[in-house]
């Protein structure tokens, strides 16, 4: 019986400080760069994972929005993530996404059905994927500029001619 | 002077010098000054037809027969509205020249003795009338085509920017061409 606690205490154990040992990532991204005729930006992340006892986990990456989605594994060792969000809220910088393999996800679930924090179940892994800002089109408009000067040379003309008729 | 109010013209009643006057204040112009108003009124009348064509994608040998008739009818409507503006301006323009012109001569003729002081002065007249009839005729073309430019610029973007590229043709050419012909025969109130 103390022996069974005992092997029972050393697999808890060995689930809390992860089955993978520590891990290692890799991480280039790739973001939309033209969105004139778009209505949402995409981000792509792909990211090379070395584990200490060359382990390649399904991950699941957590967003600081706070949505876990799973992460495609896309050859060996390699994966990738990717996401979209609406032009107007579109900014560049760095984004910290959160890994966790499947019993990381699994307390990722629990916390959630339990209302507790997400942020305090203990991630895999932690990456920081930098994301650039998107082309949306020129600051004025062709049309307005075009506007505006043609506008300045009819305001001249016609102040000139009210000028001369005065 | 005195033969010349002789030689009245019959079908007129009016002597030559009196018919030259006339003609000075006239809407007439002359062939020259025609040709160079038509030419440059089917020129800023046309230019439109690149803007619909390239920007507002109206489809270029299947709209043709519309963008001829409607630059026509722009290019009457132009030419009309720069002769009218050439006449509101040129003796204004002829009364704010005439020192300077007059200065020049003056400086041009010197102390020649030969030269009348009536030869003087109707070497006066015509060159004031000449400088008043280049200026006001440029200037006519650069007020109508910028307002011209101006307006429809305005209106194919901003007015009728949700109407079809065909509504939208129509309405801007011959509303800022119409509106150049009708405000030119407005009379100044002076």
């Amino acid at each position: 019986m103390c022996r069974q606690l005992v092997a029972l205490c050393l697999i808890a154990l060995m689930g809390a400080s992860g089955a993978y040992g520590s891990c290692k990532a890799t991480v280039s991204s790739f973001s939309t760069q033209d969105a004139t005729i778009l209505t949402q930006l995409a981000h792509v992340a792909e990211l090379t994972l070395q584990c200490s006892n060359s382990a390649q986990p399904s991950l699941f990456a957590e967003f600081p929005c706070g949505k876990v989605v799973p992460v495609a594994k896309v050859g060996d060792s390699k994966y990738q993530v990717s996401w979209v969000e609406d032009i107007k809220q579109g900014s560049s910088g760095n984004v910290q996404v959160r890994l966790f393999d499947e019993d990381g996800y699994a307390n990722v679930r629990k916390a959630q059905r339990d209302g507790d924090k997400v942020s305090s179940v203990k991630s895999l892994l932690d990456i920081t994927v930098p994301t650039k800002s998107a082309y949306k089109g020129p600051w004025i408009k062709a049309e307005l500029l075009a506007a505006f000067l043609v506008g300045g040379v009819a305001y001249f003309a016609f102040t000139t001619k009210s000028k001369v008729q005065a | 002077m005195g033969s010349g109010k002789q030689q009245k013209v019959q079908s007129s009643g009016f002597t030559k010098e009196e018919e030259l006057l006339l003609q000075d204040f006239s809407r007439n112009v002359s062939t020259k000054s025609s040709a160079l108003f038509y030419g440059n009124a089917f020129i800023v009348s046309a230019v439109p037809i690149w803007l619909f064509w390239r920007i507002h994608n109206m489809d270029l040998w299947p709209s043709s027969i519309l963008f001829v008739l409607v630059t026509a009818a722009s290019t009457y409507l132009m030419a009309t509205a720069y002769k009218n503006i050439k006449f509101q301006l040129k003796h204004k323009i002829a009364g704010r020249r005439e020192d300077a012109v007059t200065r020049e001569v003056n400086r041009q003729l010197g102390d020649d003795k030969k030269v009348t002081r009536k030869e003087k002065d109707e070497r006066i007249l015509w060159k004031k009338n000449e400088v008043a009839d280049y200026e006001a005729t440029t200037f006519s073309i650069f007020y109508n085509n910028s307002i011209y430019l101006a307006v429809i610029i305005f209106i194919s973007f901003f007015l009728l920017k949700n109407s079809t590229p065909f509504v939208n043709y129509i309405f801007s050419v011959g509303l800022a061409s119409g509106a150049l012909a009708l405000f030119s025969t407005s009379a100044q109130v002076n």
